[in-house]
């Protein structure tokens, strides 16, 4: 029995629409890892070019004296308004009564919670491991602020402050000025990085409490200038990383000492 | 058919009163579109507020016209007929308001089209759009099917006194219906095929939104229960919605003839099984999560049910399931002013559970830090209201152009089962 | 109580040997405080076949009699670049009875490698640091991210689900067209025909058939959709996906980025036909040096230790130097110690930290500081008596200097080795002048990476051209005048000219000064023994920096040897 020609063009036709719809957004999605490589600067020194490193950062809570200047660093440089603390201090209280600080950014996690639920891959990992949002695309949806479980990620709820110079061309790397109703949080200065700067915050900490670090190369450094070979830092000092049990492979390590555990804490 | 040709003066104040209410939406949302998320009570931490809950919500009541009118018709209950096209169009009505939400809680909504051109097929928000979009669809055609010979009754009824556009759009819409037994077999192969078709599609509407919080790592929505949980959510509210549309149609159109007291009550025994699962499903979960008592879920049990938001969950719990459950149980109250409360009572605390979820969800922390306070501003008050009031404004409006009571279930069933009433039914429809 | 007296008693002479292949260097010292003089050699790397991960790192401590220290803590470091010259903790070790401290490391890239080595000496013995260099050939490390588990499903479970939706659409396709089809097919012929639907009758063919229709269309819809995804979306994923904007590229970015990592990595040495001249010395002696690092009598690190400086400068007979990466400038003082006269406000705009380059002008000493870009002009006793906040037009990169020189006029040049300029800005940062365009060039047409810069007695600039391995020489003007010492440096770092016009040359791969005239003539070298290029220095270069000339005297920062004062013999 025949089956009338409309009826079947009809049907195939509904089948493609959603085939081609689909189809680029499967095709995005069948590897986070993979990205297109962004252009960004070179760096001026280095044995290794670009590419070549993995961005990675190390926090030693020993030093960490709540002092606050990497939050006020790293919103002087990319021009935020207080409320976005991309990274933010907290004061915590362990279960033997201990009180130190914290600092937070964004975990640049290997497995980001973010990443995967982002509808419109605005969220995505540059070639280095950096996480950065691209927020010519970002529809505002805030899904992957519900979904990252530090909190790292910020909301851009009204127009952002204008920075003074005119800076016409805002990128992931370098996210100046911010963009009215999308999400934007820590990008590791990876503008600076890439240059061999050091990030806004690892350089205005005067406890040189923070690092960065390549995980390639396995250099890690601070704003004293003191500088360590990674693995053996991390394993000599007990580095740990936070909430590893929810596998997100987090690349920031923390260093604690005598009387700080982050661990069975009363966090609410 | 009356209501179609001769509104009442009392009409135009409903629809009045309503319009602004849409209106005064609109221009929060203007007065949103400018200065950006910043005007809702939003921060950083709690994130998502009203929006989502309406969202949640508006799409959660639609589930009761699939309910009724898809299973019901399923099953082969035969006192449907007067209810399904109420419940199919409050079913669509709400689908489209609640799926307005999404843009109107985007930062960017101007770019609501990168959603199809740059869409990731991992991202619960593409879920959902694909699964409104498609329930949306199914509903519509669920709506438009029985609705044909309708529409082939108003074309020959009312005619031209109907109006040159009136008798356009019938006799377009009606397809050259004329009741041949050749039609009827197709319209009821189709009417039951997308019958079937549309109660998974709104189990996974649900699920969805559920998977939505779901994938989030935080304590309050990491929940295995949490899909089935918000389908049930949206099966009990969705009944209470029928019945409250129902009752409110019922006397504002003066269809007590077709519409009986037993109706009411079908609905309302149903809508208590549902309630009583709803309390199972809540139960279920908070012994587990009490008895542990894990630092996450057990700070958000505690927050709920003794904290600052205990007097919100109780009033829920009390007000929403406890005593509709009580009105509908007591035979005094058995009646459609009583079920009617228990229905009213039911849908406003329903939205306020779908808050109970999103919001603390947001408030409890996962860094150190203290619990986050959320008010909503009076944009976001005025959008809830104004989507609220736009549902029975379109169906006011679509009760302009088509039936309310469905003529060819009636006829349908007539035909299966002759009794007075359904006869008066078709003679009195004319 | 004085550990001095102690340890003269009981101390006994140690001898300490070092052998070793290619490169290895010591500090002998003369007593200290009754402390014996301890000599640090590093020990040739085992294993360093093809491909090898890990190498063992290891020095020899021994009294300068040869005796081993033992049981004494080494701590090694690496040269690293990653994020500027800074020197890497590889680890410690304790030294055996042979006065031997190892310790594995497994070298993360390829190619050079420079090693140091130091001990913080103690009461017994005196400091001592040696350095030394190793290739590695193995293939450089690249992190593996996390991998988790259930990897395959979790990538293919959405093309299970997108067939259901796609079946779903193509079931209520099938049912709107074929009831509205048929509904209207099926109308009656009596009833009025619209003209809109009879039109499409005549090539209608609609068939009520049995339900087996229906499976067969899904079906054929499903097919479709799975060979659409396998033919379409399977080959694209292994692309790259053009879907994201890309923000606008750095023009000249990839063409940079090649140049300046040749200079870097690959040290080329001289051409042959230069060999014969190579060799000649120039004569001048160590009237002065002062290590690096140093220690207090309990053998801790000196809080006016140095790390890394890169610069020094001159004034009135009080010597300088640029502590780069502790951001403060050190003085030497009269017994040869170094003593803090400026440290940077961290978060200030006075920041001099990472600051490459520093010279002095009418008493005050100027630092170009990377930070900010801008000039800290600071006072003899550390007092910032004022900031220069050049205005430079916009460029790829941020402005970090790497060489200063200001003009009798006060004007101040300075080089921008990321945007391949040098400008020209007045006291207050008004520009005045550009030499070359933003792009790298050679000759006479700009510069591949701009180093230090230096004025001569006639005020002419001459600046180091790191990426093309000259010496550029400019009029007050700004305009090209020459080019000198093309095959005769490697890796050029800073400049000075003397009284006579004799161009002082640092370079760091050759680790020696390089002397030529104005006129491009080698002269000949200074910190290189007789050995062979790249051989052992008597005098302990191991990078040299920073150069200054003032009287007859040559000042030369070694940013892991320390400062050397030369006494120049009259040309």
């Amino acid at each position: 029995m025949p089956i009338s020609r409309r009826e079947l063009l009809q049907a195939l036709g509904a089948v493609a629409v959603f085939v081609l719809t689909g189809e680029v957004g499967w095709s995005t999605m069948r590897d986070v890892n993979s990205q297109p490589a962004i252009a960004a600067p070179p760096a001026p020194g280095g044995d290794v070019p670009k590419e070549q490193h993995q961005w990675a950062a190390v926090v030693d809570l020993r030093r960490c004296d709540g002092c606050t200047y990497c939050t006020d660093a790293c919103q002087t440089t990319h021009f935020l308004p207080k409320e976005m603390e991309w990274i933010k201090i907290y004061e915590v209280q362990d279960t033997n009564g201990n009180r130190f600080f914290m600092p937070r950014l964004c975990m640049q996690c290997e497995n980001p919670p973010c990443l995967k639920v982002c509808p419109v891959a605005a969220t995505f990992k540059s070639s280095e491991g950096v996480i950065l949002v691209n927020q010519d695309r970002c529809i505002g949806c805030r899904l992957c602020m519900a979904a990252c479980p530090y909190e790292a990620r910020y909301f851009n709820f009204r127009q952002p402050p204008r920075p003074p110079k005119s800076f016409d061309n805002p990128m992931p790397e370098f996210p100046v000025p911010q963009r009215k109703g999308t999400v934007g949080k820590c990008v590791l200065c990876v503008h600076y990085v890439d240059q061999g700067k050091l990030p806004a915050c690892v350089e205005a900490c005067p406890m040189g409490a923070l690092y960065i670090a390549d995980l390639n190369t396995r250099v890690m450094t601070n704003s004293s200038g003191e500088t360590y070979e990674m693995s053996r830092y991390l394993s000599e000092n007990d580095g740990f990383r936070l909430k590893e049990e929810l596998n997100t492979s987090p690349r920031v390590w923390y260093v604690a000492g005598h009387g700080q555990t982050i661990e069975g804490q009363h966090w609410s | 058919m009356r209501p179609i040709m001769r509104p009442g003066q009392f009409f135009w104040v409903v629809v009045a009163g309503l319009s602004t209410l849409v209106l005064l939406a609109l221009i929060a949302y203007l007065e949103q579109l400018k200065e950006g998320l910043g005007v809702t009570g939003l921060n950083q931490r709690v994130s998502w507020g009203f929006y989502i809950s309406d969202m949640v919500f508006f799409i959660g009541v639609s589930y009761g016209g699939a309910m009724t009118s898809a299973i019901l018709r399923l099953t082969n209950a035969p006192w449907r007929a007067p209810l399904s096209r109420l419940a199919e169009t409050m079913a669509v009505m709400s689908v489209l308001v609640g799926a307005v939400f999404p843009l109107i809680d985007m930062g960017r909504p101007e770019r609501m089209i990168y959603l199809f051109r740059y869409g990731q097929v991992g991202s619960p928000v593409l879920w959902d759009v694909i699964a409104v979009t498609t329930y949306l669809t199914a509903g519509a055609v669920f709506l438009y099917l029985p609705l044909i010979p309708d529409i082939a009754a108003c074309r020959d009824r009312l005619g031209p006194a109907a109006g040159r556009v009136r008798e356009f759009l019938y006799d377009r819409l009606a397809l050259g219906w004329h009741g041949t037994p050749a039609q009827k077999h197709v319209l009821e192969w189709g009417t039951t095929v997308v019958a079937i078709v549309i109660i998974p599609l709104a189990v996974s509407v649900h699920s969805v939104l559920a998977f939505l919080f779901g994938v989030t790592s935080r304590p309050a929505w990491d929940s295995t229960i949490l899909a089935p949980y918000f389908v049930l959510a949206a099966m009990f509210s969705g009944v209470a919605t029928v019945i409250l549309v129902t009752a409110a149609f019922r006397w504002a159109y003066h269809l007590e003839a077709y519409i009986e007291e037993k109706h009411f009550k079908y609905l309302a025994y149903i809508m208590m099984t549902l309630g009583a699962g709803y309390g199972y499903f809540m139960f279920a979960e908070y012994l587990t999560e009490g008895y542990k008592m894990h630092q996450g879920p057990g700070s958000i049990l505690e927050l709920l049910l003794v904290g600052r938001l205990a007097p919100f969950m109780w009033l829920f719990g009390v007000g929403g399931l406890i005593v509709p459950i009580l009105l509908v149980a007591l035979p005094w109250t058995r009646n459609v002013a009583g079920i009617s409360v228990a229905a009213l009572a039911v849908v406003l605390a329903m939205w306020l559970k779908r808050f109970l979820i999103v919001v603390p969800g947001l408030a409890q922390p996962l860094m150190p830090s203290s619990v986050v306070i959320y008010w909503p501003s009076r944009v976001e008050i005025a959008i809830t209201l104004g989507a609220a009031a736009a549902i029975p404004l379109l169906m006011m409006l679509f009760f302009r152009l088509f039936p309310i009571i469905s003529i060819f279930e009636i006829e349908e069933i007539a035909a299966t089962d002759t009794t007075h009433h359904e006869e008066a039914a078709i003679g009195a429809a004319g | 109580m004085r550990m001095r007296k102690l340890a003269v008693i009981i101390a006994a002479l140690v001898a300490l040997t070092l052998t070793l292949s290619a490169s290895g260097s010591a500090r002998a010292e003369s007593p200290v405080g009754g402390r014996t003089p301890a000599l640090l050699r590093g020990v040739t790397l085992t294993d360093q076949a093809a491909g090898q991960a890990t190498v063992t790192l290891s020095a020899k401590l021994s009294a300068d009699d040869g005796t081993p220290a033992r049981g004494e803590q080494v701590v090694f470091y690496e040269l690293s670049s990653v994020f500027g010259e800074r020197l890497m903790t590889l680890g410690s070790a304790m030294t055996d009875a042979t006065g031997t401290a190892s310790l594995p490391y497994e070298p993360t890239w390829k190619g050079q490698h420079t090693v140091v080595v130091r001990y913080g000496g103690d009461s017994e013995y005196t400091p001592a640091q040696t350095t030394f260099r190793f290739q590695s050939t193995a293939p450089p490390h690249v992190h593996q991210n996390a991998q988790f588990g259930l990897a395959t499903p979790r990538k293919w479970a959405p093309l299970g689900a997108g067939l259901a939706v796609l079946g779903v659409w193509g079931v209520l396709g099938l049912v709107l067209v074929r009831t509205v089809l048929g509904i209207t097919a099926a109308a009656p012929a009596t009833a009025p025909a619209t003209a809109f639907w009879t039109s499409r009758r005549s090539f209608r063919q609609v068939s009520l058939g049995p339900a087996l229709l229906s499976p067969l269309v899904l079906a054929l819809a499903a097919l479709t959709a799975a060979a659409l995804f396998v033919g379409l979306v399977l080959p694209r994923t292994h692309g790259s996906e053009a879907g994201l904007a890309a923000p606008a590229a750095v023009s000249d970015a990839n063409g940079v980025q090649s140049d300046v990592l040749a200079a870097q990595v690959v040290p080329t040495a001289p051409s042959a036909g230069t060999d014969a001249q190579s060799g000649r010395v120039l004569a001048a002696r160590v009237v002065q040096s002062i290590p690096a690092f140093s220690t207090d009598e309990e053998g801790n690190l000196t809080p006016n230790s140095p790390d890394l400086p890169a610069a020094v400068a001159v004034v009135n007979d009080h010597i300088f130097v640029l502590d780069t990466n502790h951001g403060r400038v050190l003085t030497v003082t009269a017994d040869g110690q170094l003593a803090r006269t400026f440290e940077s406000d961290p978060d200030g705009q006075t920041s001099v930290a990472h600051a490459l380059a520093m010279t002095t002008h009418e008493g005050e000493i100027y630092v170009a500081a990377p930070l900010f870009g801008n000039i800290v002009q600071l006072s003899t006793a550390g007092h910032v008596d004022g900031v220069i906040q050049p205005l430079l037009p916009k460029a790829a990169l941020p402005f970090q200097p790497a060489g200063i020189a200001v003009t009798e006029q006060g004007d101040i040049w300075l080089s921008d080795p990321g945007n391949h300029r040098v400008v020209l800005v007045s006291g207050s940062g008004v520009l005045r002048a550009t030499i070359a365009r933003a792009t790298a060039a050679s000759g006479s047409e700009g510069f591949d990476t701009p180093g230090g810069i230096a004025l001569d007695g006639s005020g002419r600039l001459w600046v180091v051209d790191i990426g093309n391995h000259d010496i550029k020489e400019y009029s007050s003007q700004g305009t090209f005048v020459s080019a000198i010492g093309h095959d005769q440096l490697s890796m050029p770092q800073d400049v000075a000219v003397d009284g006579s016009g004799r161009v002082f040359v640092t370079d760091r791969a050759l680790r020696e000064i390089r002397v030529f005239g104005s006129d491009g003539a080698f002269l000949g070298s200074i910190g290189k023994s007789d050995g062979a290029a790249g051989g052992p220095s008597d005098s302990g270069l191991q990078y040299p920096s920073g150069i200054e000339i003032s009287g007859d005297r040559l000042f030369v920062m070694d940013r892991l040897s320390g400062l050397f004062v030369f006494q120049l013999e009259a040309p």
